[in-house]
């Protein structure tokens, strides 16, 4: 848990000193998906499938060049899965943290990875966990101001919970503005 | 490029018609065994007398009867193991040997073996305590005899089908076998603990036996009631939650259980373990100053196993 905690600070150190150098934004992302979750368990059927719903701040981004980083905080809401048989899984709400870098491929098209951590807490049973989350995806360019830019984004997301791999396979927008610099280059 | 939207979005509505639940048949629901253990301890003067712990048994026992028959449980099967100034009887279950009903360890691994023989993997068996309980989490039963809930957990894990144990006692959150994956908030409530569970050793299974208590390591109470009788505070809101209400006729016998409502607790026609207990918990009784089980301090607060699971219990 330190060590989160410690790359946690460093970056907050680190991304306004970088942002120096390039374009600062601030960002916020929402998105929807189907959560498919594996379990590492004996279960009854293979995967269950609830839905769920994201939302990410960036507080700290910068933009240079052909790629971006950002910190961002995000909440996520998941719901229980569709009861088969006896049981179903519990849905939850996690908050967490975590670190974005994108690549710009094409003027209207960028790669991106994220890497983040997270806690869970299930509803209504006063239980919680701690899981790490990572993601890959394309996102969209589609509308470009000097101040902004609006982005369709489509992340696949992983959940690496304990007993359970969860898929995410998302949709979503992302809306950056640049308060000192212009936008996409 | 202009593909690759349409791709991703097949991509997404294939996997969500692929969706497991769509195509794997359901298991139907069985029969419901219902073990009510209640002990007023009228029988000694080593334990405070519990006014309100038989009450709880008799009529969780209707409750859960009438939810059954609302349900799409084929049938219902109670068995009373009573400690009062009644002299004990006998419980027969299915074509097994009688078991004496009085309350001790030996009767209800009996009762609890028996249920082996009768119960198959549809099956809901549904065990419930109302009495004295130590910090430990034991449970006193008959003649003083003060008994480990975990030999009962290993007793029931063994019988076929769905099992959930109720615990109406003071201290029985102790008595919740700690989950693999998840800890509890209300119980060890600590960020580095959940982490530090993220990377140990231990796994998570699917609980055999569900567990919901009256609190979690502090005492729980017992009120009254319109009908002059007394319930666990927690049993009172229980009984609220699958539909029984007071005042009724003080005559059990007399009352329609095809009248009373479904399940306040129900959610979408299903009632599970973690429903019952969010109904439970949020429940507010109208005669006690500690209607509102706080998460904190030595208020009464509920639990129930935790993980990635919910039994389902109930469908309608």
């Amino acid at each position: 848990m330190k060590r989160v905690v410690l790359v946690i600070i460093l970056a907050c150190i680190l991304s306004p000193l970088t942002a120096q150098a390039g374009g600062q934004y601030y960002s916020l992302s929402a998105s929807f998906f189907p959560y498919l979750s594996i379990p590492h368990y004996q279960d009854d059927i293979p995967m269950r499938t609830a839905a769920g719903g994201e939302v990410s701040i960036g507080v700290l981004g910068f933009q240079k060049s052909h790629y971006d980083f950002s910190l961002e905080f995000r909440y996520r809401g998941t719901t229980a899965s569709i009861t088969h048989g006896f049981y179903r899984a519990r849905g939850f709400d996690s908050v967490g943290a975590d670190l974005r870098f994108a690549y710009q491929l094409r003027e209207k098209l960028a790669l991106f990875t994220t890497v983040g951590t997270e806690i869970n807490f299930y509803r209504n049973v006063d239980s919680a966990f701690a899981s790490f989350t990572t993601s890959f995806g394309v996102e969209l360019l589609l509308i470009q101001s000097p101040i902004y830019t609006l982005d369709l984004i489509f992340p696949l997301t992983i959940h690496l919970r304990k007993e359970i791999t969860a898929l995410q396979p998302s949709v979503g927008l992302r809306y950056r503005i640049f308060p000192t610099w212009g936008g996409r280059q | 490029m202009k593909r690759s939207p349409i791709l991703i979005a097949i991509l997404l509505l294939s996997l969500l018609l692929f969706s497991c639940e769509l195509f794997i048949e359901e298991p139907q629901a069985g029969k419901v065994y219902a073990i009510l253990v209640a002990l007023d301890y009228s029988d000694t003067n080593e334990q405070a007398t519990l006014g309100g712990t038989i009450p709880d048994a008799q009529e969780l026992n209707l409750a859960l009867k009438a939810v059954t028959t609302k349900s799409k449980a084929i049938d219902y099967y109670g068995y009373l193991f009573l400690q009062d100034a009644s002299p004990p009887g006998t419980v027969t279950i299915g074509n097994t040997e009688p078991v004496n009903s009085l309350p001790n360890s030996a009767n209800l691994h009996q009762a609890i073996n028996n249920l082996k023989v009768v119960a198959t993997p549809n099956d809901l068996i549904i065990f419930t305590y109302s009495g004295h309980g130590s910090e430990e989490g034991e449970l006193v039963l008959a003649t003083n005899e003060v008994y480990a809930t975990s030999n009962l957990l290993d007793a029931l894990q063994e019988v076929p089908g769905r099992k959930i144990m109720i615990l109406d006692t003071c201290y029985s959150g102790v008595s919740i076998p700690e989950t693999g994956a998840s800890h509890s908030t209300l119980i060890n409530n600590n960020i580095s603990k959940w982490y530090k569970k993220y990377w140990d050793k231990t796994t998570y299974s699917k609980p055999e036996v569900f567990v919901l208590t009256a609190s979690t390591n502090t005492k729980s109470y017992e009120e009254g009631t319109a009908n002059g009788h007394s319930h666990g505070v927690f049993t009172y809101a229980l009984l609220n939650a699958l539909g029984w209400s007071h005042p009724h006729a003080k005559d059990l016998s007399t009352i329609n259980l095809d009248l009373l409502p479904n399940p306040p607790a129900a959610k979408n026609s299903i009632l599970s373990a973690g429903s019952l207990y969010t109904y439970v918990k949020d429940y507010k009784s109208p005669n006690s100053w500690y209607s509102v089980f706080a998460p904190s301090g030595q208020n009464q607060h509920p639990m129930v196993t935790g993980g990635a699971l919910d039994m389902v219990l109930f469908t309608f």
